[in-house]
């Protein structure tokens, strides 16, 4: 017969096993340095073929693609293979997928409107994913990225269409990069 | 004199209070995630989880991961309301 329990080790119990969920935070950083690493390049390629007047440029976005597939079974794996689900992922999902989705309709617009008018917005939102997942994951450098990229995409709206690729690539380092590997470093 | 209050038998039990306190933290938890952090056999884990099903304070479901069987467990607003009376009745007992 197990003995009957205190109320101090009832509440030892309660708070041990509350704390013992929390997750290693560097498992988080696959993600942003994926995408990080991947759209510098892709900015870089853009910049640098613009720079030889090659007319068609963008077309290092193709890469995008081929990171999305990357990232989703990436993602999957990761899913599959994970035995808990916290709220934080719960929250990081549906801030990752919004933001997607508002990426796209922005690269939309950008058929519309050009992609000079554009890419302030893409930075800024680049900008709130970083902001909001260091606030859930209570990690400083991501937030601080965060507001890097939304000071760089305020100034993208006053410059022309190559320098915004290039203010494009700083945003990510600082936002991404930089975080990532801080991120992937921590022991937290 | 204080008034003590009745701790919930469900949940004053070492194994079935640290299972729902795992639970009461995540969204949702694998059997050997559980197991892991509780440190208990497969044999009274289960036999807590199906206790504490019957109780419905969890959501047990029960699928296949390739062709692993899965057991994955959920706490529902039930057990949550039972937990914090639960933390409410010890806090009459320690005077906090």
């Amino acid at each position: 017969m197990e003995k009957e329990l205190n109320e101090k080790e009832s509440l030892a119990i309660i708070s041990n096993m509350i704390a013992s969920t929390r997750q290693k935070l560097s498992e988080n950083s696959v993600h942003y340095l994926l995408w990080g690493w991947s759209v510098l390049l892709a900015a870089t390629i853009h910049y640098i073929l613009m720079q030889f007047n090659y007319s068609q440029a963008y077309l290092s976005w193709l890469l995008m693609p081929v990171t999305g597939v990357v990232a989703i079974l990436f993602g999957r794996k990761q899913h599959l293979t994970a035995t808990v689900r916290t709220h934080i992922d719960q929250a990081m999902t549906y801030l990752w997928l919004g933001l997607v989705v508002m990426i796209l309709l922005s690269l939309f617009a950008a058929s519309q409107i050009g992609f000079q008018n554009v890419y302030p917005l893409l930075i800024w939102l680049y900008g709130l994913g970083t902001f909001v997942s260091g606030g859930l994951l209570k990690f400083r450098p991501l937030l601080w990225g965060g507001v890097a990229s939304w000071i760089i995409g305020t100034f993208a709206l006053f410059v022309p269409f190559e320098q915004q690729l290039l203010l494009l690539a700083l945003s990510i380092v600082t936002s991404y990069i930089i975080p990532g590997h801080l991120l992937a470093a921590s022991k937290a | 004199m204080t008034q003590f209050k009745t701790l919930d038998p469900i949940l004053h039990q070492s194994l079935r209070l640290a299972v729902i306190s795992v639970l009461i933290a995540v969204d949702s938890a694998e059997f050997v995630y559980l197991r892991e952090k509780t440190g208990a056999t497969a044999g009274n884990l289960s036999v807590q989880i199906d206790k504490l099903q019957e109780a419905a304070y969890i959501q047990v479901v029960k699928d296949f991961n390739g062709k692993k069987p899965r057991t994955t467990c959920r706490i529902t607003a039930v057990g949550k309301t039972a937990l914090e009376g639960y933390i409410t009745a010890l806090k009459t007992y320690i005077h906090v």
